[in-house]
Formats: structure tokens, C-alpha cells, sequence
């Protein structure tokens, strides 16, 4: 029994976006959906910042689905295909189960974290990259993050951990007060997402 | 014959992109390759095997940060990308990027040149019609047009221009030329380099110039203080970001100055704005500011720094041997076998009043003048660099940057307090004139005591470890002409380079893209033009390309063997061969093993029947043998350390003698390229010009108001990442930055495309409004290829003025104006 999660330090990440390849390539992610992004906090586009008085401000939040302890995706999905794994805490989608109704995404407060399959999915490249145990992606089923099972059950961590150029991004166990996640909490200010929406997120933003 | 149908007919990139893009893909699905089999040509290697194998390689392009990879091959292809494991104590070293991550995309990417094209008979140059030839028509026509040319105008008659695409021992270009494949018929034969022009203020004044460079970047938490000036580490070297973090998680403030808003500027306690090529100003209003207010670290400077040594009238250093001491033999100099003569610099020593020898006293003055017994006054090399920096007072440096003279103010002042490092670089090296910022900065440091000592920089080091290397096995006699690219229309015209003459028959481009990387693109496509046979070896289908008359493809990185004696982190970075060429590609030593045996010059390749024989003679050379690094062990793929560095941290050092002075004045400044130019007095102490073009005064801004700026972007390693599908979905296409003040002035908004001109050029592409740039500055993309633009291209505003001393790229050196393009966009 595990209650994975992950924190984010803020005040080192510069949005260089080597989590959200390292995603990509990983999962074989298809061509225009990305299961980790980097998300700019400042002006109307990526990379710019806010201007107030005069004062620029920017900051990133590299943002995937955010294995909510109290996930709003699960409670509306009408035949089990969202769940939480009670082994890892963590959320998961069983692609043959999902009938692709979309209800997840429609509760899901961060939006753009999951995605749908409209067509057959298509790959920029001819052969598949990434993990060779990476589950298939389908048409017609709704996709995310997912910490990715194939690693984590193998004891190994998700890629975007791999390495992060700005060594901002820590993993582990929450239950754990020895994992590195635990520890990079600790005795720090941190914010969830939208935590208002009660969903208890897991991944935790350092600021 | 060749069957010439397929490609034949008009084919702009677009067009080529679709044709190659469908046999790509059918070589992927194998099967369904018949119909297309021609084009597909020779297909990935297919490895039988289901299973996985992983090799040790890396990045081969250059944005300096050489990541060692592990790459993951699986049923022939490669699929995956991590970094290397580096061992315990050196994580801190290990790294990889978007730009590495995505190498696979680029590798099968539909961009890739497959097989040799040439331009179809009776189309003109860049139209885009290509006929596919074998290699045996390929090497035919080099050797023709090469043999014809050596016979009526000499090897100069040959030239090579290259960039900054990669480097290798076999297959790379560093300097121009330097590898086996290129540096042995290139010497052999006497031709002309014409080398990449782009960082060359700072690569002539600061790295071999004055021989200086920072502290490893693991140094920064060792500092009081961390400055960007003149560069991004956030996009331009994110891998040692974290310990830039580390530095800020004890407290240590970072600043930024910049025209642009970076990440860097995001995470830094204090930003200041500055109007671009304007910060040489700044630095001497900074000095002179140290100076009147007495902030100088005078034992520093007495000790370390070239300040006392006393100046005669013209300029050069008084030398005890004036007052009849005898030189002193210091050994030999390995390079010329000639002994090495030192002749003691004279100084004033403050105490006693009288000349002396530098080392003879502890005192030596660095302010005043020194009177010699024969009543001749000389100056301190500080005192002279003074008196010629007088009138930048921190008042009228506000005036020229742009920046409050309190904050000059406050800048000087932390300076004066030591531990500054700068974590800057080659960005303030993006104007003409700009190598001055480069002794402005070391007279800066050398007032400060910001070099050689734990917790100081200059300037950020890209490459801080030694690799195991050895240039001598690359020369077969020497280089006929060496020229900077950027001059070739010049060459053109007056068929001289200096005195030697330089005329151009054949034109071979490899190791770069200087046709979208270099400035003063429209110039240099006309000059391509002229010349009569130009040749390209490449990856891809690049802008430079296009502009040739043959088109012979290269393998990517994953697809052949070399080494990069280069060295960022201290592990030696070797790449083993991951899969075989796709398509019909050959490596450039095996073109030019061909090329020369065409020629009947196969003597100059036969000592290297393969690339491991190559290889031996980097690292098992008389010389380097010794250090123990063996082919054998570079080819086992494990990560060896450079020998050269037993620790993992590297830092400068200044000490008593002449040459280990902290230097920031020239005494006998020698150009870049000696072509018989004037070098002015100025080129000899710390100096401020304003730009060619790019200044606030500049009465062209009434026509052309904003100011040219650029960054060294994150999705780009120059154009090799043009294409690459993951890249451009996170960055789709070319944007102009432009301020929001500039942008509603001009009735532009978010999204809008716009047409930024000038007289030089003019590009159409979209706009991005933000308030990351300061107000009368734009920022251009970098590394975008001409059919990425909706029309003409972001180097058509840039220039191809070079400064007679440097010649270096002025990529920011521009002015335009920009407005709302009310054209169609497909």
C-alpha cells in the first residue's frame, strides 16, 4: 500500500518542459495531446508574464492529472473504467472498460488534464516510442496521466521524474515520511490546485 | 540510369516535406512500401531481434551542453531517449533537454535528406527542382567540378563553410575544419574556410583573446552575488539551473539584465531593463564610478591584474629590458620549437618612487604615472584605460541604457562588494562593436576581484572540463584561406582574401545551416547565387540546402560512431552507433573518403581504413596515450571520466606573473582574420561604440523605430530543431515579441500577424504581445526555416556589417518597423 504523489518546487521550475517530453515520449503519447504540460501563471500566453504598476511576474505549474485523493472524475463515472487504485492512490483508467461518455473530463476542475480520442490516434513517427509496456492508446476513450503504472510497478518512478533539469520536481510515497516527496514538503509552503473544489490533490506546488 | 520522375517538378519544402513525409511513413509500415519503394529507398536497418539494446551517445548539435544519452533501440528503431546515469558525487552533471528528448523525431523525421538530389539542368538555384542521382553521379560531379577547379585556381579555389551544427573528430567542423574527414582535405589541398561568424565578439576578446572563463556553475553557491548579463541560463543552459536554485535556497540574490523578461528575470530578485547593445556603457560608467569613489579592491589589482604594468606612448608595455635588464629563457615553445623569452614587464613601486621589474615589489602602483630616468612619463595600464573612459559617467550611461543612475549605482556598488558571478555569456556579443563589452566587463571584474577566486565569474562556462584531444593528426598541410563567411560576397568581387588569392569554383557546406543561422541572409543567398558549384551535406533539408546545386545526405547522430573531444561535464563524450544510416545516407568522413579517391588524393585517408583507426589517434597519440583512455573503452559505452579533470569542479585562477595577470587591455590586438584591415588604438583598452545600426540616436528610427533583440530559445538548437513534430506542438510556428505599448500603437493583437521590415528584408509571421520586452524593442525567432515564415524570414532584417576586427554575426544589430499584415495566411 502506497499513496503516491509528487511535489513541484514553483520556485525552481523555469518551464523548460522536459516533463511534459519525457511524458510524451514515455507513453507514446499520440500527436496534439499531452498528458503533462507546463502551464505559465502570468500574461495571455505562454512564456509572457503579468504586468501590474509596472511589476512583470511569471510563474510555472507543470500540470497533469493530479491523482486526486478525492477525485471527482471516479464518482461520475457510470461504469468503473475511472478509479483509484487503492494500491497507489493512484487514479486510473481502464481503457477497455471506458465507453467514452466524457463524464470524467466534464468534472474533472482541471481542465485539459484528460483527453479524448476522437479518431484512431496518430503519431508523428512511424513505430512506437517510449516504454514497450505502455498500454495502447484507443479511439473513442478518454486518456490522461498516469503516473505511469507501467514504471511505478516495476518500482521504477513516472519519466517526468526521471530528471528535471531544475531538480524541482520530487516523488514518492506521501504516507512515507523517509520518500522524497515527504520530504520536499516538509517545512515548506505549498498550494493545491482549485483547492476548493475538495478534491485533494496529490501533487503539491511548492511556493 | 537513374529514374529521375519521383521528385521531379516544382517542389517547394512544403511540397518536399509531403513527398518525404508519405515515404517515411511507408517505410515504417514496411508493407505497404512497394508503390513507393523507389523513394524509400534504402530502408532502417532492421534489427531481427524484438529485444531492446541501449547505447551511450548524445546530442551532437551544438547549444554546447553535449548531454550524454541513453538511447533505447527496440526492433531496429530507436524509441527512447533518457540521460546517461552519471556516478555518485557527479549527478549534478547529469542532464538532457526537449531538444535531446525529441533527437528520434528528428532522426526519422520527413524533413531528412535521403538520398543525393541535384538541381534539376536549367532551373535556377533555390527553386526547388531536384532530380534523384546514385552516389557514383554524386561523387562524378564533386570530383569533376573540384578537379576543375583545383587545376585553374589552386586549392583557395575550394571553399568550406560550416557553422555550428556538431562536432566530432570524424565528421564534425570545430574551427571550420577540424576533423579528419574535413581537416585532412582541407589542409591537403590548401582550400578556403569561410568559418561560421556568429559569438566571435566574445570568442576573440574574452576566450582567446584574454583567455578567461568562469568557474564550473557548481561554484555559484560560493557567491554574494549572481548576475545574468548577457545571457539566459534558464533556455541557454537550463542543466545547471538547479544549482542556480540551490544558490538562491542560501539566500543568494540573482539579478538579470536584459531587454526581455526571462524565466532567468522570472526567478530573479531584481531585473533591469536594458536598451539592447547598449551595456558596454553601462559597464564603463561602472568602473569609472569604482574608480572616483575609491571601491577598488587595490590589493587585488596590484597582485593580480594588469593595472601596474606601465604603458609607453604607443601603447604597448614598458619592459625592464628598456633599462638594459636581459631577458630571461624560460624553456621552449612546444608549437614553434623556439625558446620562450620573457621580458619583465616594469611597474611603478609605490613605495620607493622608482621603476621596477613586475614581482620586484609588492606595491606597485596602479593609479599615475611612473617618470623614467630619461624623463619619459608613463601611464599605469588602469590609469590609461581611465583616461580614455572618462566621459561614461553613470549620468550619461543612464541616458544611453536606459537604466535609472541609481541603479548604475547600486550595480557598481555590489560589484565593489565581491562575489559576483556572472552567469552571462555570449549574448552581449550580438552587436557590431560589441567585443568592447568583453574588456569593459574584465576591467569590471579586475577592479572587483571577480575573477579567479571561489565565488566569481566572468562570464558563464559552458564547457568547463577538459576532454582527452589531440588537432595535430587532422593536418596535412595547411589551410589555404581562412575567411569569414559572412564576407563571401566580398570574396566574390575581389577574388582576394588579404593577399592571398581566393577564387571561389566550388562552395561545400557541411556542419551548419548558414543561410537561416547567420545574419544578413538576403546578401549571402544573392552571393550563393554566384558561386559557381555549391555543394551541401546535411541531416535535412535546411534553408542552405535549397540554395544548392547538390544535395548529399548525412546520418544523424544515432546512426554513426565519433567523439567530441568536448567536455561540459567531466565525462568524455563518445557516440557509439545506435542503428545503421537510414536511407542512402553517408557519413561525411566516408563522402570525403570518396571524394578523395576520385581526386587520386586517397592518401590523405589511409592511415584510417576505419573510424576506429581515426579514433586511436585522438586518444592514443604519443601524447594523449599516456592519459590511458583507450578506442576500446570509449566504444564500450561506459562513462568514462576525463582524466584531465580529477575533480569535478573547475575553477579560474589568476596569479603574480605576467601571464597569469587578469587581463583586460591588449597591447598588441591582432583581428580575427588578418586581411590587411586597420586595427584602430581603441581595439587596445576597454571602449564603448554604439552599434551599427541599433542605437537609440540613430536618426534611421524616425523611419524604422524598433530595435532588434533575439534570444538562444529553448525548442531550438539553431534550425537542426526546425521540424521536429513535439517541438512544434509546443511551439508552433515563429513569433515576433513585441510590447504591448508598441503592439496597440500599431493596432496589433494577440495572434495578428504582422510584417516586420526594413531595408535589408522583411518577414510575415505572427505576433506574440507581451509585456516581457521593453518598450522599442523586438525579439526575433531563431531557428525557424524559411517555410516556417508566411513570407521571407526573420534573418532578412539582420545584416551582414561585421566589425573589421572580430567579424562576428550581429544578430540584433537591426532596426525595423512592424505592422499589422493584412495578407492571406494558408
Amino acid at each position: 500500500m502506497a499513496r503516491y504523489g509528487m511535489a513541484i518546487d514553483t520556485k525552481r521550475c523555469v518551464g523548460c518542459n522536459a516533463c511534459t517530453l519525457a511524458c510524451k515520449q514515455a507513453n507514446n503519447v499520440p500527436d496534439g495531446v499531452f498528458w503533462s504540460r507546463v502551464l505559465t501563471d502570468g500574461g495571455d500566453m505562454p512564456d509572457t508574464p503579468a504586468s501590474k504598476d509596472g511589476h512583470l511576474s511569471m510563474k510555472y505549474y507543470p500540470m497533469g492529472c493530479q491523482h486526486c485523493e478525492n477525485p471527482a472524475c471516479v464518482k461520475v463515472c457510470p461504469v468503473g473504467a475511472t478509479y483509484k487504485d487503492p494500491e497507489t492512490g493512484v487514479v486510473r483508467q481502464d481503457y477497455d472498460k471506458c465507453i467514452g461518455c466524457r463524464m470524467c473530463m466534464s468534472a474533472c476542475p482541471y481542465s485539459g488534464v484528460r483527453s479524448f480520442n476522437w479518431e484512431d490516434p496518430k503519431y508523428s513517427l512511424g513505430h512506437a516510442v517510449g516504454d514497450a509496456d505502455t498500454p495502447e492508446h484507443q479511439k473513442h476513450t478518454v486518456e490522461k496521466c498516469t503516473f505511469c503504472y507501467q514504471r511505478i510497478s516495476k518500482g521504477e518512478t513516472p519519466s517526468c521524474m526521471d530528471l528535471c533539469p531544475a531538480r524541482a520536481r520530487h516523488w514518492g510515497d506521501l504516507d512515507d515520511p523517509e520518500s522524497d516527496v515527504s520530504k520536499a514538503i516538509a517545512g515548506r509552503s505549498y498550494e493545491h490546485l482549485l483547492e476548493e473544489k475538495g478534491t485533494q490533490p496529490s501533487v503539491y506546488y511548492l511556493v | 540510369m537513374q529514374e529521375k520522375s519521383e521528385v521531379r517538378g516544382k517542389l517547394t519544402r512544403r511540397g518536399f516535406l509531403k513527398t518525404a513525409g508519405v515515404a517515411a511513413g511507408a517505410v515504417a509500415v514496411g508493407s505497404g512500401a512497394v508503390a513507393l519503394g523507389d523513394l524509400a529507398a534504402a530502408p532502417a536497418v532492421a534489427d531481427e531481434s524484438a529485444a531492446e539494446q541501449t547505447f551511450h551517445t548524445g546530442c551532437r548539435g551544438n547549444c554546447a551542453s553535449k548531454c550524454h544519452q541513453k538511447v533505447t533501440v527496440r526492433d531496429g528503431k530507436v524509441v527512447k531517449v533518457a540521460a546517461m546515469e552519471y556516478p555518485e558525487g557527479d549527478e549534478g552533471w547529469r542532464r538532457l533537454c526537449v531538444k535531446g528528448q525529441s533527437q528520434p523525431q528528428r532522426q526519422y523525421d520527413p524533413d531528412r535528406v535521403q538520398y543525393p538530389m541535384k538541381r534539376v539542368e536549367g532551373t535556377e538555384r533555390g527553386a526547388g527542382e531536384w532530380e534523384r542521382i546514385s552516389w557514383d553521379e554524386a561523387i562524378g560531379m564533386v570530383a569533376e567540378k573540384m578537379g576543375a577547379a583545383l587545376a585553374t585556381g589552386g586549392g583557395t579555389s575550394i571553399g568550406f563553410m560550416s557553422s555550428y551544427a556538431s562536432y566530432g573528430v570524424l565528421n564534425g567542423a570545430t574551427g571550420g575544419y577540424m576533423s579528419f574527414a574535413y581537416g585532412r582535405f582541407i589542409t591537403a589541398a590548401g582550400c578556403t574556410v569561410l568559418g561560421a561568424c556568429s559569438d566571435y565578439a566574445q570568442m576573440h576578446v574574452q576566450m582567446l583573446g584574454f583567455g578567461q572563463n568562469g568557474n564550473s556553475a557548481d561554484d555559484v553557491v560560493n557567491s554574494k552575488t549572481m548576475i545574468a548579463w548577457g545571457g539566459r541560463p534558464d533556455e541557454a543552459d537550463v542543466h545547471i539551473w538547479h544549482y542556480i536554485c540551490d544558490a538562491r535556497e542560501k539566500g543568494i540574490p540573482l539579478i538579470t539584465i536584459d531587454p526581455q523578461y526571462s524565466s532567468t528575470a522570472a526567478h530573479s530578485d531584481w531585473y533591469i531593463p536594458i536598451r539592447p547593445g547598449t551595456d558596454g556603457a553601462m559597464m564603463l560608467a561602472m568602473i569609472n564610478y569604482i574608480a572616483a569613489n575609491q571601491l577598488e579592491n587595490v590589493d587585488y589589482m596590484r597582485a593580480y591584474t594588469q593595472a601596474p604594468q606601465l604603458v609607453k606612448d604607443d601603447g604597448t608595455f614598458l619592459r625592464m629590458s628598456a633599462f638594459g635588464v636581459e631577458p630571461i629563457e624560460a624553456g621552449m615553445n612546444p608549437m614553434t620549437g623556439q625558446p620562450i623569452i620573457i621580458e619583465v614587464p616594469a611597474v611603478l613601486d609605490e613605495a620607493t618612487g622608482t621603476i621596477t621589474a613586475l614581482g620586484a615589489t609588492e606595491q606597485p602602483a596602479i593609479l599615475g604615472t611612473a617618470t623614467g630616468p630619461d624623463g619619459t612619463v608613463y601611464k599605469t595600464c588602469y590609469q590609461e584605460c581611465l583616461d580614455h573612459i572618462g566621459e561614461y559617467t553613470t549620468a550619461r550611461a543612464s541616458e544611453i541604457t536606459g537604466v535609472a543612475e541609481e541603479d548604475i549605482i547600486k550595480l557598481a556598488e555590489l560589484y565593489a562588494q565581491g562575489g559576483v558571478w556572472n552567469l552571462g555569456y555570449q549574448g552581449l556579443g550580438h552587436h557590431v562593436n560589441s567585443h568592447h563589452n568583453y574588456k569593459n566587463l574584465a576591467l569590471l571584474h579586475a577592479q572587483t576581484a571577480n575573477y579567479g577566486l571561489p565565488g566569481t565569474a566572468i562570464c558563464r562556462n559552458t564547457s568547463p572540463f577538459t576532454g582527452v584531444s589531440n588537432y595535430m593528426p587532422y593536418m596535412y598541410g595547411r589551410v589555404g584561406a581562412n575567411v569569414p563567411s559572412m564576407a563571401l560576397p566580398e570574396l566574390l568581387e575581389t577574388k582576394m582574401w588579404g593577399e592571398t588569392p581566393v577564387d571561389l569554383q566550388v562552395l561545400w557546406v557541411m556542419n551548419g545551416n548558414p543561410l537561416c543561422c547567420e545574419s544578413g541572409r538576403l546578401e549571402m543567398i544573392e552571393a550563393f547565387k554566384k558561386v559557381p558549384f555549391v555543394v551541401t551535406a546535411d541531416v535535412s533539408m535546411t534553408d542552405t540546402a535549397m540554395y544548392s546545386d547538390l544535395v548529399l545526405p548525412v546520418p544523424h547522430v544515432y546512426e554513426t560512431e565519433d567523439y567530441d573531444s568536448g567536455c561540459p561535464t567531466p565525462y568524455l563524450m563518445y557516440h557509439q552507433k545506435c542503428v545503421d544510416p537510414l536511407y542512402e545516407s553517408k557519413s561525411d568522413i566516408d563522402i570525403m573518403r570518396l571524394v578523395a579517391a576520385a581526386l587520386q588524393m586517397d592518401m590523405i585517408y589511409a592511415d584510417g581504413p576505419t573510424d576506429a583507426d581515426f579514433i586511436k589517434q585522438i586518444v592514443e597519440a604519443e601524447t594523449t596515450a599516456p592519459l590511458g583512455v583507450t578506442y576500446e573503452k570509449l566504444a564500450s559505452g561506459e562513462m568514462i571520466r576525463t582524466p584531465m579533470n580529477p575533480v569535478s569542479h573547475v575553477e579560474m585562477t589568476v596569479g603574480n606573473s605576467e601571464s597569469e595577470r587578469l587581463k583586460f587591455y591588449m597591447e598588441a590586438p591582432t583581428p580575427r582574420n588578418v586581411c590587411g584591415q586597420e586595427v584602430p588604438e581603441y581595439e587596445k583598452y576597454p571602449y564603448f561604440m554604439p552599434a551599427n545600426e541599433a542605437y537609440w540616436d540613430n536618426p534611421l528610427r524616425e523611419q524604422y523605430p524598433l530595435m532588434g533583440c533575439s534570444e538562444h530559445a529553448k525548442y531550438h538548437v539553431h534550425s537542426q530543431t526546425a521540424f521536429t513534430p513535439w517541438l512544434r506542438e509546443l511551439e508552433p510556428e515563429p513569433v515576433l515579441k513585441i510590447n504591448r505599448q508598441d503592439a496597440e500603437a500599431r493596432g496589433i493583437a494577440q495572434g495578428d500577424y504582422v510584417h516586420a521590415f526594413n531595408d535589408h528584408g522583411d518577414v510575415v509571421l505572427k505576433a506574440l504581445v507581451t509585456d516581457g520586452i521593453m518598450p522599442g524593442v523586438i525579439g526575433i525567432p531563431h531557428g525557424f526555416r524559411e517555410d516556417q515564415y508566411v513570407s521571407g524570414h526573420a534573418q532578412n532584417l539582420t545584416n551582414r556589417t561585421m566589425d573589421p576586427f572580430v567579424h562576428n554575426n550581429s544578430y540584433y544589430d537591426f532596426l525595423c518597423e512592424v505592422e499589422r499584415y493584412e495578407g492571406s495566411v494558408n
